[in-house]
């Protein structure tokens, strides 16, 4: 786990702006910012152009962290609104009142973590930034909500949403 | 061989099962496992690129900032100077004028005009100020004249003249009339005569000025006792 091998010396180092160290916490940390960017996204080149964006911020403004243990969660954050501001065009957050009806609810099958995976790329654009900060992230509706312009009430419904569909998509996957 | 023992498992095993078969239990067990994804080996480069690129900017800014400032600066002293040189020349005399000096007497047997007094103030001052290494500025006095009233000479005759005052007020213009009336004493046209201006030309009709307002010469009144 990344967070075990960042220890302050290394935060210290990376404040001083030392290019080694900015390299290993990069090494660290690469895998987390550009999954979570590209699973937000679900494309390639804009994924690595925020991950080029975020760790630039965290490099140039991470003498301003209070708290040094709380980087892993600060560059988490850094990362969901920089995806959030490449795809805020792309992002579309269906009608539910028509889509939810075609979902069924029952789900008897087993899946594994890469099958989870495939079906989270597969959400529409919306459902699935607010299944990412909410279900995966473990952000509160509300923040989730503010970083994505819309209300609380419609981050709900809209992860509601995208577990239904999940289990379709699961279920299709599956049957594949 | 031996046979083992059979163990058996607890009633809510098959509940637990299907409870982790839900899809709630299975979301809760495999999220945080999702697979980790892999940027470009490129990456790395992209940002130190990015970061000295931005570490230039950051120095430009700064320079140019510095730069401004110090330009702002000499801008503001230059200015400054500038200003002091204008309030110096418009430095009035009143300033090298003590003001003991200004107290007039204003008896008729010492009247002073403005210019004598100021002549006489820059003769006290000192050297230095008065004949000193800057050049000197001096506000150029502007002489007024000097205002006298005529004087009053009461004389011991008995005669007064009376005169008319110049501020009097106009007399009111008779109204134009096309009759002429004139009496007169003699005997060969005694009697009454009255002449008519009516049918002559505008030119004639002008009001001739008469005795009572266009007489404006003084009135000579000599009383002897």
């Amino acid at each position: 786990m990344e967070k075990g091998r960042i220890d302050l010396r290394l935060i210290e180092q990376v404040i001083d702006q030392d290019r080694k160290a900015q390299f290993q916490l990069f090494e660290l940390t690469k895998g987390m910012v550009y999954s979570m960017a590209f699973r937000i996204l679900n494309d390639e080149d804009t994924a690595h152009d925020v991950l080029q964006d975020t760790y630039v911020k965290v490099f140039q403004e991470i003498r301003n962290l209070k708290h040094p243990e709380a980087l892993i969660s600060w560059m988490k954050t850094i990362t969901a609104r920089k995806a959030i501001e490449k795809a805020k065009k792309r992002l579309r957050f269906e009608e539910l009142s028509s889509a939810e009806d075609q979902v069924e609810d029952h789900f008897e099958s087993w899946f594994d973590a890469e099958l989870l995976d495939q079906a989270i790329r597969s959400l529409p654009s919306g459902s699935r930034a607010v299944f990412m900060l909410v279900a995966v992230e473990g952000y509160p509706h509300l923040e989730a909500s503010r970083m994505l312009g819309i209300s609380e009430s419609t981050s709900k419904s809209q992860l509601n949403y995208a577990k239904k569909l999940l289990k379709t998509r699961i279920k299709t996957l599956l049957q594949a | 061989m031996k046979k083992l023992p059979d163990h058996v498992p607890r009633a809510s095993a098959w509940e637990d099962l299907l409870k982790r078969g839900e899809f709630e239990s299975q979301l809760t067990d495999h999220l945080p496992t999702l697979p980790r994804l892999s940027p470009r080996d490129t990456a790395w480069e992209r940002i130190t690129v990015e970061l000295d690129r931005q570490k230039e900017v950051t120095i430009w800014i700064r320079w140019s900032a510095a730069a401004a400032v110090v330009a702002i600066l000499l801008f503001s002293l230059v200015d400054l100077n500038s200003t002091n040189d204008h309030i110096q020349e418009q430095e009035l005399t009143a300033e090298r004028v003590p003001d003991t000096k200004t107290d007039f007497e204003t008896t008729p047997s010492e009247s002073i005009t403005t210019a004598e007094i100021v002549e006489l103030s820059t003769e006290d001052l000192s050297p230095a100020i008065a004949g000193g290494d800057k050049p000197e500025r001096f506000v150029r006095v502007i002489e007024a004249p000097k205002m006298t009233l005529p004087e009053v000479v009461l004389s011991q005759s008995k005669s007064i003249s009376l005169e008319r005052p110049e501020t009097q007020m106009q007399e009111s213009v008779p109204p134009k009339t096309l009759h002429q009336v004139s009496i007169s004493w003699n005997k060969i046209k005694p009697g009454l005569q009255v002449k008519t201006s009516f049918g002559r030309a505008e030119a004639e009709l002008e009001p001739k000025q008469q005795a009572s307002t266009g007489d404006l010469t003084p009135l000579k009144v000599d009383i002897y006792n």
